[in-house]
């Protein structure tokens, strides 16, 4: 019935075997060994190979160090291995056990006789078993009573355990936490009843203000490459002074106090001057740059500054871990809550004894993001590996635990097959054709982005690339790569050769075939590598998995990368299996299917140290983590293994790895970046954000703050060339950023803010998301991040309302278009009330001001629609052209404004609902019939309704995480500041208890 | 002035008990510390490591080394430590011990075991399968590029033996010229491909960490001068093949312990015995 079986020592002595000659299973074996032993794949002790038709049965024994392997075909349903398999350990270790202590292997082991007795017995007691009339079973046998047994036992365990008796605690803490929620948000209701009342009375000035506003904002429309001069040089230490300064007051606050609402005010006006982030935006977003390149004679802009971030040539860096003897992460965390669980019972270790250390470990594992059925497996295979082990004299069971899952972790983290695309090209190279790469992955994941860096890496290397644009399904994708080969090529430009090429066919249609095509035009043009890129995909929309599939099968690539948040928790599972099987699925005459060959890491500089997503997508699929993408800029992109010590990169320490990135980035800004303090604005600050506010992405596009100057200079060429310059449309002011002695009544009122600025209170939104989550841990934002980013908003709308009524109401337009950022920054360093201010200026119902914003937003609709470039899904024509009031539900004869602003009256709306003690509602959900949404969608919107609550979710995600430079680092500060804090809180707790105890 | 020298002797004598029981204190943690270390610092640089890909042969040879015969091996999963007797007539030490450290090929494992292992190496014997050679070309030098960029072994002069294992199995397999020519060539790709990565916050320096000889283009196993590296072909199942048989095969039962090496024609371990030899007895 066996077909055979193997008694072996851990380091690959066969001892006994039979069938004796049996070569043929060995290749079966070591497969085994490789997948269910050493990785820990596999259910306990059991492994289904899904390529040989054999059922593994295994069982290690820690004591001796031996393994006992046996295998029978699938077919066959032998319900005794296990049995068999016990019976057999204990028999070999009694007959043996002089020879097995002292290590003597060199003997040969008979054991052939008790070997078949064993089977006989086993097998006979399995035939009388079967040949006995199966009787009703009774209570005491069935699974039933093991289950309520079992039940039972556990809350025994729950009782005693000591560890467990901690729980309760934590949860009246979170309780807490979301008590002080709830107070944050009783203000903002109560807030709203006095704002009502402010906006009738505003509204008269307002009128005025946005028919001005409008013309402006007309105005504005043609200048905006003018935005990109209007950074305001700030210094580094000021800014770095500023941003030392701000986490003080809001740690404190998370620490200490558990209702903020006092602190608020001055809080929030150190929090407000967004524009010092701007400096260092990210440089992905190149579109209006291009935009540039192309009106200046059609001559890609060569930018001085990029040219000098050109990438070293060679492997990209790994990500480094300066000693192995640091232990942080998932691992330590968990050690000292383990030192509480008293289970040092016997020498011996048993299932038993592991478990509740074993248990601890999951939930720490769990904790930190890692898929909970794969935390499940890690956890049984390590209590495996150790079940049976001796405790020698000077060791704990904690730290043999510790050792065996860091084991187990570094086991699955190292890859099984080494990717080395540099290598590989060479080869290519050498057969004469290109190497192609697919990335695929979930939408939204960043499949595009790391594409472009991937692409900048490989240029780096002198490699020329060719990227397919294989989405032909998301509006604005293949303008996106448009950007970034336009932008890549700016840096690759020496060469006469165009390094990086985009190869494209339009929208709509087959991506395998424009894969097939641009392969062949890559291997006609010498193109080393084809960069293929394919439309983001749910994983369970099974026709687009068929195409992709289709794709892949097709034109073979030679890696096939599946990209994937490192946010993702349990789902990071479901998705690489079903990405998996979807290509086996649909393989359809390919007898060796592709799967996914490597993994590609994205966002991973947003999760903190909850990285367990890269364990459990390196543990589903057996594939090597191939790229780390750790921000926003086109060096951003790091391996986990590509330096000869990367044993040393384990999930243990990437946690220690992510807050060493970015100390290192701030000390290096601090080091490399001169001040740059004397220098002048040449070019006036008028405000053009307004045409920002219209484009999809939230995202503010400004160049990098090294080179301002290079820039200024270049803008100065451009707009004396045109024929309409700027300086007859817009009126320029100019000051100084650096001026110190700025007023600070002045200041206060330049702070208004306008419609114009929506964007701006976004970022606002985004900055105290990214101050909770400092204070509170992520992982609870994120998971309602849709809903609570519109309560946000809109209870800052109510709250801006009310802080209306001190503005000074006589304030000039003049002031409006002043730079926030001028003022703002320079206002950091005040102490004063100039709190920004805000208007609502659309909220009024005067029909002669509608009419005038109604023509200027179709002005500038069509202005946007005849522009060349524009990027993004666009309105649909008889939407933007003509919109009648019908589709208005609120009646007010304007078009509707997908935007981020507010449309007009919704903000009243809001405030209504509220003031019933109703939830704060949804945009779109206003005054909308569910008809109505229906009209939408079919119209190519997409509603924020429960329907495509996913797709929202993932787009909300997704702009959340566009950190700049300064939040970052703003982040980092926050969060070691809250740590240390929480810190010291114990500390002092725990010094309260020693004194007490101590007095007593 | 009597009673004051009574008065000081007991506290000079407390002084010293204090001294001395702390000092009793100290030995004793030092002494426990020092039975936990001991049984890996006691071959601190006196050890024989076996290194190369997964299927390549070394546990074969661990056996051979260390209880002279052949065994059936699949894929370890742990070391094996064992030591071997070196026995050589013409020095005044008629015999020497040497440890033997198996590292198991697999990738997953091999970084960490080697890592725990590589400051015993007093040698290192590197095994190769000339069979599937062409095929594991590229994980094989990444192991040799790993090993031969090792800080420590250049400091030490470590020599190391390149055994081109499975000669016997049929003929047309690769040469030790053929293999030796064709890890040059990978090596040569290695260097280029990973030269100038190393991160600046590292601290380390480029020259450190290239091997075989600054600035040429082509990667040679003579341009290392700091490790000594050696080529040898061979077998290391050779002529026990039809031992196996009899291990296993119980209803003999016959304990095949004998030395059959000597009956090993010139493909077998000779060359490695030799190697081994002028390592340690010179």
């Amino acid at each position: 019935m066996l077909d055979f079986f193997y008694i072996l020592t851990k380091g690959g002595l066969v001892l006994w075997c039979v069938p004796s000659s049996a070569t043929q299973f060995i290749k079966i074996v070591n497969n085994a060994i490789d997948k269910a032993v050493l990785q820990g794949q596999g259910s306990t002790q059991k492994w289904v190979t899904p390529t040989s038709p054999h059922h593994i049965h295994y069982k290690l024994d820690n004591e001796f160090e031996l393994v006992f392997i046996l295998g029978y075909q699938k077919t066959l349903n032998i319900s005794y291995a296990d049995k068999f398999l016990n019976e057999i350990q204990k028999r070999f270790r009694d007959q043996y056990k002089d020879d097995l202590t002292i290590g003597g292997f060199n003997r040969s082991f008979p054991f052939r006789v008790t070997y078949e007795n064993v089977l006989w017995d086993v097998e006979h007691a399995e035939e009388e078993a079967k040949k006995v009339p199966r009787a009703p079973r009774s209570y005491e046998e069935s699974d039933k009573k093991r289950k309520t047994d079992k039940i039972v036992t556990k809350k025994g365990d729950v009782a005693i355990d000591e560890k467990k008796k901690k729980k309760p605690k934590q949860m009246a803490k979170s309780n807490k936490q979301s008590e002080t929620n709830v107070q944050n948000e009783e203000p903002i209701e109560e807030e709203v009843e006095i704002n009502e009342e402010e906006i009738n009375n505003n509204n008269e000035n307002v009128t005025e203000e946005t028919t001005e506003q409008s013309l402006i904002n007309q105005e504005e429309k043609d200048s905006v490459p003018l935005e990109e001069i209007q950074q305001l040089p700030l210094s580094i230490p000021e800014k770095l002074s500023a941003l030392g300064r701000k986490p003080a007051p809001f740690s404190k606050a998370a620490a200490n106090k558990p209702s903020p609402k006092p602190q608020k005010g001055g809080s929030k006006k150190q929090m407000a001057p967004s524009n010092d982030t701007k400096n260092d935006t990210s440089n992905l977003d190149r579109s209006s740059k291009a935009d540039l390149g192309k009106l200046n004679n059609g001559r890609p802009i060569i930018n001085a500054a990029l040219l000098a971030a050109r990438p070293e040539q060679g492997d990209l860096k790994t990500m480094i871990v300066e000693s192995p003897s640091l232990t942080s992460g998932l691992v330590d965390g968990f050690w000292s809550k383990l030192k509480k669980v008293n289970v040092f019972a016997s020498k011996t270790l048993t299932a038993e004894d592991l478990h509740a250390g074993v248990e601890t470990m999951r939930e720490h594992l769990i904790a930190k993001n890692v898929a909970s059925d794969v935390a499940e497996k890690i956890c049984e295979s390590v209590s495996t590996k150790l079940a049976g082990k001796t405790l020698g004299s000077f060791e704990s069971l904690t730290s043999n635990i510790r050792q065996a899952m860091r084991d187990t972790l570094v086991m699955i983290l190292t890859p099984k097959r080494r990717i080395d695309i540099l290598r590989d090209v060479v080869d290519a190279q050498k057969a004469r054709r290109p190497y192609s790469i697919t990335f695929c992955g979930v939408n939204g994941v960043g499949k595009s982005t790391n594409l472009a860096k991937v692409a900048y890496w490989l240029s780096g290397n002198n490699l020329r690339v060719l990227i397919a644009g294989c989405d032909t399904f998301r509006a604005g994708a293949i303008e996106q790569l448009k950007t970034h080969v336009n932008h890549l090529n700016n840096i690759f430009n020496e060469k006469n050769m165009q390094m990086i090429e985009l190869y494209q066919r339009g929208y709509g249609k087959d991506a395998a075939g424009i894969a097939a095509e641009a392969i062949n035009y890559a291997k006609d043009k010498k193109f080393d590598v084809v960069l293929i890129d394919t439309a983001g995909r749910m994983q369970n929309d099974e026709p687009l998995m068929i195409a992709l599939a289709k794709l892949i099968h097709v034109n073979n690539p030679d890696l096939v990368l599946f990209v994937g948040e490192a946010l993702v928790g349990n789902e990071a599972v479901d998705q690489v299996t079903k990405f998996n099987q979807a290509l086996v699925d649909n393989a359809r005459l390919h007898s060796n299917p592709r799967v996914i060959d490597g993994i590609v890491l994205t966002k991973f500089d947003t999760i903190d140290d909850k990285v367990g997503a890269a364990i459990s997508m390196t543990y589903t699929t057996d594939k090597p983590i191939v790229f780390v993408g750790i921000g926003q800029q086109y060096q951003d992109l790091k391996t986990l293994n590509a330096d000869n010590n990367f044993p040393v990169v384990v999930i243990t320490f990437l946690l220690f790895i992510f807050e060493k990135l970015v100390h290192h980035q701030i000390y290096a800004m601090s080091r490399d970046r001169p001040s740059r303090h004397h220098r002048k604005h040449s070019h006036s600050s008028s405000s053009s954000s307004s045409s920002r506010s219209r484009t999809p992405s939230p995202k503010r596009h400004h160049p990098s703050s090294d080179n301002t100057d290079q820039l200024l200079q270049k803008h100065s060429r451009f707009f004396s060339q045109l024929p309409n310059g700027p300086s007859n449309a817009i009126r320029r002011e100019k000051f100084d950023a650096d001026h110190s002695s700025y007023p600070p009544a002045t200041s206060s009122s330049t702070l208004s803010y306008t419609v114009a600025n929506v964007d701006r209170r976004q970022f606002e939104a985004r900055r105290e998301e990214r101050i909770r989550i400092a204070e509170l841990g992520t992982r609870g934002i994120w998971s309602s991040s849709p809903v609570r980013i519109d309560e946000d908003m809109g209870g800052r709308r109510e709250k801006k309302k009310k802080s209306h009524k001190k503005k000074d109401k006589k304030k000039k337009s003049k002031n409006k278009r002043k730079r926030h950022s001028s003022s703002s920054s320079s206002s950091s360093s005040y102490v004063s009330d100039s709190e920004p201010k805000w208007v609502e200026t659309k909220s009024q119902k005067s029909s002669s001001s509608i009419s005038t914003t109604t023509n200027n937003n179709n002005n500038v609709k069509k202005q946007e629609n005849n522009e060349e470039e524009f990027i993004g899904p666009r309105l649909p024509e008889h939407l933007s052209e003509h919109s009648d009031s019908s589709t208005n539900p609120l009646g007010v004869d304007q078009p509707l404004d997908f935007g981020k602003a507010l449309l007009p009256g919704e903000g009243e709306a809001m405030a209504r609902f509220v003031a019933e003690g109703k939830r704060i509602p949804r945009r779109g959900e206003i005054g909308l019939q569910s008809e109505e949404i229906v009209q939408f969608e079919e119209l190519g919107y997409v509603m924020s309704g429960s329907r495509h609550r996913r797709m929202e979710a993932v787009r909300l995600r997704k702009e959340n995480q566009i950190y700049s430079a300064d939040e970052k680092r703003a982040l980092a500060t926050f969060n070691y500041e809250a740590r240390s804090n929480k810190e010291k809180a114990l500390m002092t707790q725990f010094k309260d208890i020693v004194d007490s105890k101590t007095k007593k | 002035d009597v009673d004051g020298e009574l008065l000081s002797e007991p506290s000079q004598t407390f002084a010293l008990t204090i001294l001395i029981s702390l000092l009793v204190v100290f030995l004793t943690i030092f002494i426990l510390w020092w039975i936990k270390r001991r049984p890996g610092s006691y071959r601190r640089g006196e050890c024989l490591l076996l290194c190369g890909s997964s299927n390549s042969g070394k546990t074969l040879l661990f056996c051979r080394f260390t209880m002279g015969l052949a065994k059936r091996t699949i894929t370890s999963m742990a070391t094996n430590k064992g030591s071997m007797t070196l026995e050589n007539s013409s020095s005044d030490r008629p015999w020497k011990k040497i440890h033997v450290i198996d590292i198991p090929g697999n990738l997953r494992i091999r970084q960490r075991d080697f890592n725990t292992n590589k400051s015993s190496a007093k040698a290192i014997i590197f095994v190769i399968d000339s069979t599937t050679i062409k095929e594991e070309s590229k994980d094989v030098s990444d192991y040799l590029y790993d090993i031969l960029r090792e800080k420590s072994f250049r400091q030490q002069r470590l020599p190391i033996l390149i055994f081109c294992n499975k000669q016997d199995i049929n003929n047309d397999v690769e040469t030790v010229q053929s293999i030796r020519a064709l890890l040059e060539n990978e090596l040569t790709m290695k260097r280029k491909t990973r030269a100038s990565a190393v991160d600046v916050h590292q601290g380390k320096s480029d020259a450190v960490d290239d091997i075989g000889q600054l600035g040429k283009e082509k990667f040679e196993f003579n341009d290392i001068k700091d490790i000594q590296i050696t080529f040898v072909e061979g077998s290391a199942l050779g002529n026990e093949k039809k031992s196996f048989a009899d291990q296993y095969d119980d209803e003999a039962d016959i304990d095949s312990a004998g030395d059959e090496t000597d009956a090993d024609g010139g493909m077998n371990l000779d060359q490695v015995y030799d190697w081994i030899t002028k390592v340690w007895m010179k």
